[in-house]
């Protein structure tokens, strides 16, 4: 029988093809499309990301019916047994800011209890030769479904309903680079600090700084734990995939990283590690392994295509066996340095629905 | 207070090592006292950018021009990161620098004693019992060779162990501070005292006369004591006429047989027990026969593997054993995880040297093994300790007890 470890690595890399209206995520900044499933698992529901509009799904060997209320997951036709439910739609998405913008224009609900926002909805490298290959980040903006820029106010606003109304207890805040670094990360701590306000744990995501006092204020702000993607460790594929943050260097992640460790704690800071590109899994393992070795979380993810990026079309995520390998390995690195997801107190990796990497601890 | 100066004694070669570090990290992958407590200062690609930090407000252009600008608070953070290792050598052996940080850090606690900031006040002890006592236990010289005369009343050796001032032989048995007078431990000598006469050698012990070998005083920069030492055990041996000197003791046997060299010529062959039992094995003087149906771990000592590259001589005479099954940890051979009681670590932070030793037990334990061996009296002090202080199921032992079981 196969393990449900094995279906969910199978589901991340082929995704789930269904017939079924489902609202899922389609674009936005980062590495991944698709929608959240909650599974029970120990009798605790996990949520778990999967890719569903994308092109490859189509030949995906594993489809969700509807039989009655009860929602299945078959493979082959074949039941698997899964036990699993969709989110309902959260309660706040019917509310509006008082400049009548949709709340979740400003937040959308991630995973099971978290809600993620792009504070600054451009980029400056987006579409330009050094920006990052797989990201969408104005696609979502181009397509009308958020806004460019979100007040602290608004985020105030967002993090209090959904708090109360969804359950909701930490918050992802990530942005888009600005030209003014500076001004760019202390309005992810802003924004963090009000979310703060309205109960939530806070999650904020900036690539490298290369004035590390602004660690500091970011902390005085409230936020909780921090994310320092390097998106991959292989600098061969790093310099195709994300050409800036292959600039940037290892050396300057690895400053910030460890000025991150220093402020938030051991396992409090994390990198996005995606999987996919043909990457050289020594190099991959290594690295991963140094991440753990001072304290950073590699939040190992398969890269699955976001419809409208270049990449889209000309990749398709990474096969489930390579993703185990891997996965073996980080659980491994993890335990030996005692990074406990369960520990990290806000953003993807206390939610973890686009890694498996919790299935292997 | 002598005045401050972390870059006396260093030589070119000491400042290569240091500006060598290419901050890969490597080292913070296999420090076993960065295991226990993560602090990134204690890794030794921390400790080498403060040690240029310090050297360079100490002897940089600025320096030059106004004087040293060193902080008092920088030397004691450095100090502390500097005597919280336990000279392992891990570090040394994945740097794909080659950096000598054993050696480095040795010389670098030097200058710290001899600027007054070294060694740590709870390490201090250990300098004077030895120059008072002429071991670390501050146990009287008198009790040293009791072992030997107690196992013989109680028949556990077959015969007296031969003073060697007063009976003259080609081999010295040089027991070792911790073998000799910790009673848990005397097994250790007892043992091979033992094998050596199952295989008909004359030899002899110092009895009382036999003097600490000033590893310790060296490995925490005392490096007056350790070299008063060298220079008493040097002469003496060299007075006695001994053709060959084997030791128990693995950290014993690294200060002689390699820092001795650095002070003086030495007129005799160094052989730890583990080469000199086998060299016996070959000559079939002690040929195991008995089965000795055990499935066991081995713990390379530092000072016998990473620091003399011994790793293939106890696990040959262990498996020579009929009935012996050898399983490996996890980490072993260049890799073994440091028991943590070497390099001052033991006197100087005691919680930290408990929790080495526990997660060294933790690796022992996963291996399904019986029984965890070892051929160093200092490691088998300490995950003795550790195996009681866990409640493990383990029992410790020395490679010459399961070869006296197989051999007698």
């Amino acid at each position: 029988m196969t393990e449900i470890r094995d279906i969910i690595l199978e589901l991340q890399s082929c995704g789930l093809r269904s017939h079924l209206e489902i609202y899922g995520r389609r674009g936005g900044a980062g590495p991944s499309e698709g929608i959240t499933i909650l599974m029970m698992k120990d009798g605790e529901e996990i949520p778990l990301n999967i890719p569903f509009y994308s092109h490859y799904v189509a030949s995906s060997p594993y489809e969700l019916i509807k039989e009655g209320d009860d929602l299945k997951i078959l493979k082959n036709g074949e039941e698997t047994g899964l036990k699993i439910r969709l989110r309902d739609e959260p309660n706040y998405y019917n509310f509006k800011t008082d400049e009548g913008i949709p709340l979740w224009k400003i937040a959308l609900l991630h995973g099971k209890d978290c809600i993620g926002t792009t504070i600054f909805q451009r980029c400056v490298y987006f579409g330009k030769e050094e920006g990052c290959k797989f990201c969408g980040i104005e696609l979502s903006l181009n397509n009308g479904k958020t806004v460019p820029y979100k007040k602290p106010e608004e985020i105030y606003m967002v993090s209090k309903l959904a708090s109360q109304m969804d359950n909701v207890k930490h918050i992802t805040i990530t942005t888009g680079t600005q030209r003014d670094r500076k001004n760019e990360v202390l309005s992810l701590a802003k924004a963090g600090h009000f979310a703060k306000k309205a109960g939530l744990d806070v999650h904020i995501q900036f690539s490298p700084l290369d004035d590390l006092k602004i660690f500091d204020e970011i902390k005085d702000m409230g936020v909780d734990t921090l994310g320092i993607h390097i998106e991959s460790l292989d600098e061969d594929v790093l310099k195709k995939i994300s050409p800036h943050k292959a600039d940037i260097g290892l050396k300057n992640f690895l400053k910030n990283w460890e000025k991150g460790v220093d402020l938030f704690g051991w396992g409090q800071v994390s990198s996005f590690v995606l999987i996919g590109f043909g990457e050289d899994i020594k190099k991959i393992i290594k690295g991963m392994k140094l991440l753990c070795s001072i304290g950073v979380f590699p939040f190992i993810v398969p890269f699955r295509p976001i419809p409208g990026t270049s990449l889209y079309g000309k990749l398709t995520p990474p096969k489930p066996e390579l993703m185990k390998i891997l996965y073996e390995k980080t659980a491994e690195a993890i335990s030996i340095f005692k990074l406990n997801p369960k520990n990290f107190k806000a953003g993807c990796v206390r939610c973890g629905a686009c890694s498996a990497t919790g299935f292997f601890l | 207070m002598a005045e401050f100066s972390l870059s006396e004694n260093l030589s070119i070669s000491d400042l290569l090592n240091i500006s060598a570090c290419a901050s890969c990290r490597e080292c913070y992958l296999y420090c076993p006292v960065y295991d226990v407590d993560r602090r990134r200062a204690l890794t030794p690609r921390e400790k080498l950018k403060n040690l240029i930090s310090i050297l360079k407000k100490e002897r940089g252009l600025l320096a030059s021009l106004f004087g040293p600008r060193v902080k008092d608070e920088e030397i004691k953070d450095f100090l502390s990161a500097l005597y919280e290792c336990s000279v392992c050598a891990q570090c040394r052996e994945v740097c794909p620098a080659g950096i000598d940080t054993p050696k480095l850090w040795e010389r670098i606690r030097a200058n710290m004693v001899s600027s007054g900031y070294g060694p740590l006040p709870q390490q201090k002890t250990i300098s004077q019992s030895i120059r008072n006592y002429d071991n670390p236990w501050m146990q009287p010289r008198g009790m040293r060779g009791k072992w030997a005369e107690r196992a013989f009343k109680e028949g556990r050796i077959s015969r007296p162990v031969q003073d060697i001032t007063k009976n003259r032989a080609k081999v010295l048995y040089y027991v070792g501070c911790t073998a000799s007078y910790d009673q848990n431990i005397t097994e250790v000598a007892i043992n091979f005292v033992e094998l050596m006469n199952i295989a008909g050698i004359e030899f002899g012990i110092l009895g009382p006369r036999e003097k600490c070998c000033g590893s310790t005083p060296l490995r925490i920069g005392d490096y007056a004591t350790f070299e008063q030492q060298a220079i008493a055990n040097i002469d003496l041996f060299t007075e006695l006429k001994v053709d060959t000197v084997v030791f128990s003791c693995s950290g014993c046997f690294k200060t002689m047989n390699q820092d001795y060299r650095e002070v003086k010529r030495l007129p005799f062959r160094t052989l730890h027990l583990v080469q000199f039992l086998l060299e016996l094995m070959e000559e079939k003087k002690l040929v195991p026969l008995k089965e000795v149906p055990l499935k066991i771990t081995y713990h390379d000592p530092c000072h016998l593997g990473r620091h003399n590259k011994l790793y293939e001589e106890p696990r040959e005479i262990l498996t020579r054993i009929p009935g012996i099954e050898l399983v490996e940890m996890k980490r072993s051979r260049e890799f073994s995880r440091c028991c943590g009681a070497g390099g001052g670590v033991k006197a100087g932070f005691p919680p930290i040297n408990n929790a080495m030793t526990d997660m060294r037990i933790e690796d022992a334990e996963e291996t399904g093994a019986d029984e965890l061996v070892t051929a160093c009296p200092f490691c088998y002090q300490s995950l003795q300790l550790g195996i009681q202080r866990k409640n493990s199921y383990l029992k410790i032992r020395d490679v010459t007890e399961l070869l006296i079981r197989s051999v007698k």
